[in-house]
């Protein structure tokens, strides 16, 4: 642990030395949009502006604003001059940024442009957080916690969360904030699984006895059928504190029909020795060694 | 860990090039010191749910150049790093690149596990055991690279590389010869993906073709614990007390896994965009294992007491799974839109186990007739999974301060189980064909008006029929969302949501009902102050009918939650001071009743412009409620963080 710590910190401030940490003027034109806004001196910086570094004079501006001429000449008038604000603003950053693909629509996503969410909600393209990716105006968990209390709340509060506040893990871990209706915008690996296996890579099988496959997003098995994605109040993100009743919610043949066996009478649930299943069935995500799933 | 040192220092040179940077759009801020911990009560639980522990780290790092176009090889980067060290959750991210010519996206994580709860697999618990026989103390290793060259062209070739080692030692359990031994772990694993594509943008069509290849390589050594060797049963079986003197389990896994991925747009005009995806992946999964023991044994499988096991297993499992789907997104008119898909998946899988099992030194259970006992076990599994689902959206963005969404899909789902008659334990239920169907309509209507924004969104599910017995034939949600946001010093929203879920089948009995509010005020009267308060209730009642295995009577299954957060915080930032404080509380008074205080304090100062310092103090204080154990799984973790800030 020591050593993994040494090594990073010596690779980091080795970069950083090497890098230089001096700040040098930017390149700058004699732009006249830069005469009243600062922005434009920073935004050669700017992942837009290197886009537009070719475009001459005001033209890098004018690509998102519209011409600035009459907003010019009328001294500022706000009126007169493109802004992204709102559904109608969206549909100029939709003009490059329209990304469509089975489960991303930039247009008509979860977050689709309408009046209450639109682009600038959580971007802002010329004061982006300093800190985050993909021009966002806040912290990324702070933005979603603003719309999204209940989850928020969940895990900040709850004992057996996936902590978000530290780290590299946030919401669009395993959300896509541009995916479209249904499944939760989930961001599935690119063979459609549940994004849980993402990290949890071992989970994934195939195994010769399976419990449940992997699939998309719980309908019938899957990660969610036993576990909670946000906060839980159960050991391990569980969705029921004790695991016999867990397991015999499902593994129950009262209704005929319905996929699950029924533990033998030798299982005497009223006895401790018996009341954790995984206690001998420790393979419960999948085995290829025991058909019990007993190892 | 050698290869983690390769792969960062693969990204070495990408760095070095920046050397003749000129311009920066994220100032460099580092930050590097020490955290001390202090936890009383029960470590173990605070290492499930907490896991900081004591040492040195990056807490955080962030450096940007913006605008470097006087080199060459690059014209952009940026490295964010937080929590590098000591962990539990460290990050490294890299953005490079030079417009129009190559784009570099990296990241590495290092993930600590831990896992010791007093309530699972712990048969001991009620005997006033909090030591739980499955435990793991792991980390895993990630990274991933993904190199986009001429980025913006008509065709921009696709390389990336993703890497995830899973590792550490760990506690867990073996059922054999009627008894249950706790066994040493030591587990590796890693998870390593090549990629290559090709991204295309030719006039009205554009798409990208990855080929990935993908390769699991697992290898798990077991052992008897030390002390172990009486097991979980204090009895006897057939008058003979169960032992267990030696035993050694190695095994590997090896799956390969080659991954296509295709999607294709193509506009007609400029309203009608059609886009068409295939994926497919075949993994081929070998393993073998190998498990020696020895001791005082019985099993009824040969319907005698044995003194030795030797064990051969080999395995094969393929799965093929794929998935096609087509979509037309038509843009009816300004701020109106309609969308409609087809999507079919398959998951096909072929399992083949033999097992293989000498057992030495067996007598029957009247003694008698020593000799040694070979038996075979030979299993073939098979799961089919197609599913084709249709759904059809339209959205009315802009129609003055309304936006409406209405929507309906439809999933149906076949799946055929083949199990071996190994794995049945009672007959029935565990293979045959299943069907099901789910139809879902939802709808949403959003209001904004100035600062004040509604929303409602409502979903309705029905299914056919439950494949599974926690499956839904009903499932309404409904979620009433507001907020007010008068000027940029003042926010205030609340969220209400509301799940119901049945199944009223006989045999069944599923009722479930999901309440959850919460609610948050922020408030920042001067640019220096922002104060943020926060609520939360989340109730749960869940109930399902079950058969008690030992009487075979039916029973409910009744799972409750009913919890309450608070939350309250202030940041403070008067240069060259900045303070930041939170506090929580959730307390549930569910099935599994606790309380969980939460603060943090982060304070720091900037001594110089180049130079600072800043401290932290973070605590987390768990109480049981209701416990036969009493209070053991509590405890009251406090950490303070001393970190020197340098940001010239």
């Amino acid at each position: 642990m020591v050593k993994r710590s040494i090594g990073l910190t010596g690779l980091v401030l080795l970069v950083l030395g090497v890098t230089g940490i001096g700040r040098t003027a930017l390149a700058q034109d004699a732009a006249s949009c830069g005469d009243c806004h600062e922005q434009s001196k920073t935004f050669p910086a700017n992942p837009h502006g290197r886009a537009a570094c070719d475009l001459p004079g005001d033209a890098a501006c004018a690509s998102c604003h519209g011409d600035g001429k009459a907003h010019m000449e009328a001294g500022g008038d706000k009126s007169l001059i493109k802004g992204l604000h709102g559904a109608k603003g969206a549909e100029t950053c939709l003009t490059c940024h329209d990304v469509t693909t089975e489960h991303t629509s930039f247009r008509d996503g979860v977050h689709g442009a309408s009046e209450t969410v639109n682009c600038l909600t959580c971007h802002s393209v010329h004061t982006p957080h300093a800190k985050e990716p993909n021009l966002l105006a806040k912290r990324q968990t702070e933005l979603c916690a603003s719309c999204h209390q209940g989850p928020a709340a969940s895990l900040r509060g709850k004992a057996f969360v996936h902590r978000l506040d530290r780290g590299g893990l946030s919401c669009a871990s395993c959300h896509n904030p541009h995916g479209r209706k249904g499944e939760g915008a989930l961001k599935l690996t690119r063979q459609g699984e549940m994004p849980c296996l993402t990290c949890h890579s071992e989970k994934r099988g195939p195994y010769v006895y399976e419990h449940v496959g992997p699939t998309v997003a719980g309908m019938t098995g899957g990660c969610l059928s036993c576990h909670e994605a946000h906060g839980s109040n159960n050991p391990k993100q569980l969705t029921r504190p004790r695991i016999d009743l867990l397991c015999l919610e499902c593994h129950s043949t009262l209704a005929a029909g319905a996929l699950g066996s029924q533990p033998p009478a030798t299982h005497n649930v009223s006895l401790p020795r018996w009341r954790n299943c995984t206690t001998c069935h420790v393979a419960v995500h999948g085995s290829n060694r025991s058909p019990k799933l007993l190892k | 860990m050698r290869t983690d040192r390769i792969l960062l220092a693969a990204l070495l040179p990408a760095l070095l090039l920046t050397g003749a940077a000129s311009a920066q759009d994220v100032p460099l801020d580092l930050e590097l010191g020490y955290r001390w911990t202090d936890v009383s009560g029960n470590e173990d639980m605070f290492r499930n749910q907490v896991n900081e522990r004591e040492g040195f780290q990056i807490r955080a790092l962030s450096y940007g150049l913006g605008d470097i176009r006087g080199t060459n090889a690059i014209d952009h980067f940026r490295i964010d790093a937080a929590d590098l060290g000591i962990g539990p959750n460290g990050l490294f991210r890299l953005e490079a690149g030079r417009t129009g010519y190559w784009k570099l996206n990296a990241s590495y994580r290092l993930t600590d596990f831990y896992s010791n709860y007093p309530t699972i697999a712990n048969p001991f618990l009620e005997a006033g055991s909090l030591e739980s026989q499955h435990a793991y103390d792991r980390t895993r290793t990630t990274m991933d690279v993904d190199l986009e060259l001429l980025p913006g062209k008509a065709v921009r070739p696709l390389v990336g590389f993703s890497y995830s080692r899973y590792a550490g030692p760990g506690l867990t359990t073996y059922h054999v010869g009627q008894d249950e031994f706790g066994l040493d772990q030591d587990l590796k694993e890693k998870d390593t993906e090549y990629r290559i594509g090709v991204a295309f943008d030719a006039g009205a069509f554009s798409g990208q073709v990855v080929q990935g290849w993908r390769q699991f390589r697992g290898e798990e050594t077991l052992r008897l614990s030390p002390g172990a060797g009486a097991g979980n049963n204090p009895g006897t079986i057939l008058g003979v007390p169960i032992t267990l003197t030696s035993l050694t389990r190695t095994s590997k896994t090896d799956i390969d896994t080659p991954v296509t991925s295709a999607v294709v747009t193509g506009k007609l005009g400029k309203a009608v965009r059609l886009t068409g995806t295939y994926v497919r992946a075949k993994a081929d999964g070998e393993d073998e294992s190998s498990e020696n023991l020895a001791g005082n044994l019985v099993s009824f499988d040969i319907l005698r007491y044995f003194k030795t096991l030797a064990e051969q297993t080999s395995a094969t499992s393929e799965a093929l799974s794929w998935r096609g789907s087509i979509r037309a997104d038509i843009h009816v008119s300004s701020g109106f839109d309609v969308t409609a898909g087809y999507t079919r998946r398959s998951r096909e899988l072929d399992g083949y186990g033999l097992v293989n099992d000498l057992y030495g030194s067996t007598t029957t259970f009247s003694g008698f007739d020593p000799r040694d006992v070979t038996t075979i076990l030979q299993s073939q599994t098979r799961l089919k999974r197609e599913e084709d689902i249709f759904d059809v959206r339209a959205s009315l963005k802009v129609a003055g301060p309304f936006s409406v969404r209405i929507g309906y899909s439809e999933n149906q789902a076949d799946i055929n189980v083949v199990n071996d008659p190994s794995e049945v334990v009672v007959p029935g239920g565990q293979g045959g064909q299943y069907d099901r169907k789910v139809g879902t309509f939802d709808g949403g209507l959003l209001f904004k008006l100035s600062g004040l924004s509604l929303g409602v969104d409502y979903v309705t599910q029905n299914a056919d029929n439950a494949v599974m017995r926690t499956d839904f034939l009903d499932r309404d949600r409904i979620r009433v969302r507001g907020s007010w946001e008068p000027a940029k010093w003042f926010r205030i929203g609340a969220t209400a949501e509301q799940i119901d879920t049945e199944n009223d089948d006989a045999g069944y009995g599923l009722d479930g009902k999901v309440k959850t509010y919460a609610g948050d005020l922020e408030v920042g009267p001067w640019n220096w102050l922002r104060l943020r308060f926060g609520m939360g209730r989340f109730e749960a009642d869940n109930s399902i009918d079950y058969r008690i295995p030992q009487t075979w009577a039916t029973a409910t299954s009744v799972y409750a939650e009913k919890g309450d957060s608070l939350e309250g915080g202030l940041t403070l930032d008067f240069k060259p001071f900045t303070l930041e404080a939170q506090l929580r509380r959730f307390e549930n008074e569910g099935s599994f009743a606790y309380e969980l205080d939460r603060a943090r304090v982060r304070a720091g100062v900037d001594f110089t412009k180049m130079f600072g310092i800043a401290a932290e103090w973070d605590l987390d204080d768990y109480t049981e409620k209701n416990r036969s154990y009493g209070t053991g799984a509590d405890y009251k973790a406090n950490r303070y963080g001393l970190y020197l800030r340098i940001h010239p």
